[in-house]
């Protein structure tokens, strides 16, 4: 009965166990699998990666996560530091990793933190400490400042990507050459197949005094978007003055080493013709220095809205036609165009017409005698002094416009 | 007894596997990150020459002027390869001045020469990358920046 009992025990016990060891063979297997297809999809995301191809990365590298979410390597390549959630899960991620691995956790802890512009980021030591301090300045609108990284210290390529990208938007804010040079040139190394690397180079080249004309006009044939290159070079000009006609040059695709006339002329032409992003208040203020109202007057229906009004009176007003003055609709009582009253006798009128500058209309004028105009070789001009020949006698009505605008009328006896 | 005996035996070897899955395993898997060797044909002057490729090197084990091979898309190269110098490693700084590569302020003899481009940098390396060049910079890290540790293949022993 006993050995009965005891067999039949065993029996039961082998079954338990065998079913255990089947248990714990098929967890093994799952476990193994697991975590092989999560080891090859990191390398997939990677490989995806680096050929630019994010959606599928993003896609392979949350099967990775899944597979193994205790696996930094994994976890950090589907992590959106940018996102509520998934901070969580770096916070998780961190109290199951240590040394090394705890360490770049809380780099990117801090990093999310950062990004998504909340306080206290834990303390980070060496180079990306530096660079998290200085991103952190950079994002609550502090001026920008040089950053210099501890020696014998590796920042993390994420780490530095942004804090750099921060740095020269906030250099390129407060037009810092020096600082929009360094960020631009140190980006331009860290990511030059980046399609915005040819366009970092040439930001450097742009503002780099050695840079020579041949290898910036180089640099500006790299960039494919000329669009944005124009509008580069746009916000560069005010901070390399000293080169700004030869960067809008060679924006516009002139030959920068023309002479400053020609180049000037060539300038303006090209601006006129294309919609540029050249800096058009810019240009017409080298024309005004250089004497060239024609060439101002070709860029104002090129000028933004707000610069228009200012401009075309200044054009005018260095031309000195009140007529074209009254045509702008100048409100300005020392700049209209007045008359005096005319003095006539048998066969001539005659009257002087300028402003209170003394400026006289350099364009025509229309004179209608009793509403008649007069033609132009009886208006007989001499600086502001107009002088009309008529047949007319007796009561003979006047009305003198100068920019479509009447600037005299009277009743006049001869 | 028999019944003890027998019951001690699956006992330990529950535990057997228990241990095997809970040290053995990750103790594998980590040896199988050890460096290994194979063969790689690289392209010489006049053909392609075989060299010994150790594969798996974790970066820290780079030092300037060691040759290494790193990947390639097929439309870069006929077979997915390209060679050059590690110039710089983590923490290293790389800068371009006059046409010039310097690493750590000193020029980097194997490097072509970079007339084109302007002054740049400097470039700290980051954590896990290597900053590698070419004579031609057509695919080296002046082309596509550091190379991180996912796109080597490995370190190659004797190349010239």
């Amino acid at each position: 009965m006993i050995d009965r009992i005891g067999t039949r025990n065993l029996g039961f016990a082998q079954l338990l166990l065998a079913a255990i060891l089947l248990i714990i063979g098929i967890t093994l297997a799952m476990s193994s699998w697991n975590r092989w297809t999560g080891i090859s999809d990191i390398g997939t995301a990677r490989s995806r990666l680096m050929e630019g191809n994010a959606e599928a990365a993003k896609s392979r590298a949350s099967s990775a996560a899944r597979a193994l979410p205790n696996e930094p390597a994994a976890v950090l390549l589907d992590i959106d530091i940018a996102k509520d959630p998934d901070y969580a899960r770096l916070e998780t991620l961190e109290r199951k990793t240590k040394g090394e691995q705890q360490q770049l956790v809380r780099t990117a802890e801090a990093l999310s933190l950062i990004a998504r512009k909340h306080e206290g980021a834990p303390e980070i030591a060496g180079a990306d400490g530096v660079l998290l301090k200085a991103l952190t300045e950079l994002i609550k609108g502090s001026p920008p400042a040089s950053i210099v990284l501890p020696k014998d210290s590796a920042p993390h390529y994420s780490v530095l990507v942004m804090t750099y990208v921060a740095q020269l938007q906030a250099a390129l804010r407060v037009q810092d050459p020096v600082l929009v040079r360094e960020a631009a040139g140190v980006l331009a190394l860290l990511m030059p197949s980046h399609p915005e690397g040819r366009a970092l180079e040439f930001v450097a080249g742009a503002l780099d005094p050695a840079c020579d004309l041949p290898r910036l006009q180089g640099l500006a044939q790299q960039v494919t978007d000329k669009k944005k290159l124009q509008a580069i070079a746009h916000s560069l000009a005010g901070m390399a003055r000293e080169r700004a006609a030869q960067l809008d040059a060679v924006v516009l695709g002139i030959n920068p080493s023309s002479s400053p006339e020609k180049l000037l002329e060539l300038q303006v032409q090209a601006a006129a013709a294309q919609d540029s992003g050249v800096d058009i208040a810019g240009l017409a203020r080298r024309c005004f220095d250089a004497g060239r109202m024609d060439l101002a007057k070709l860029l104002l229906p090129k000028m933004p809205p707000t610069a228009l009004g200012p401009m075309r009176s200044a054009i005018l007003n260095q031309e000195g036609d009140v007529a074209e003055l009254a045509k702008a609709g100048m409100t300005d009582a020392t700049l209209a165009p007045r008359a005096s009253k005319a003095r006539c006798r048998k066969g001539l009128i005659a009257f002087q017409l300028s402003n209170d500058l003394g400026m006289v209309p350099k364009s025509a004028i229309i004179v209608k005698l009793n509403g008649v105009d007069v033609a132009a070789d009886k208006i007989t001009r001499n600086a502001s002094l107009i002088a009309i020949d008529t047949a007319l006698t007796g009561s003979v009505s006047i009305e003198v416009r100068a920019g479509n605008r009447i600037v005299y009328s009277d009743a006049l006896t001869l | 007894m028999d019944l003890l005996k027998q019951l001690l035996v699956y006992v330990v070897l529950i535990v057997a596997i228990w241990l095997a899955a809970t040290f053995l395993l990750p103790l594998l898997s980590r040896a199988s990150m050890a460096p290994d060797y194979s063969e790689i044909d690289v392209p010489d002057v006049e053909h392609y020459k075989t060299y010994s490729l150790e594969q798996n090197v974790p970066v820290r084990q780079l030092s300037q002027g060691q040759a290494v091979c790193y990947r390639l898309t097929k439309g870069e190269s006929t077979n997915g390869n390209g060679f050059g110098y590690v110039a710089a490693i983590p923490g290293d700084t790389v800068e371009i001045v006059g046409g010039q590569l310097l690493v750590n302020g000193s020029p980097y003899k194997r490097s072509g020469p970079l007339a084109s481009h302007p002054d740049e940098g400097r470039l700290v390396v980051p954590e896990n990358h290597v900053y590698v060049v070419t004579t031609a910079h057509s695919t080296d890290s002046v082309a596509r920046g550091p190379m991180p540790a996912a796109a080597l293949r490995g370190r190659i022993a004797e190349f010239p």
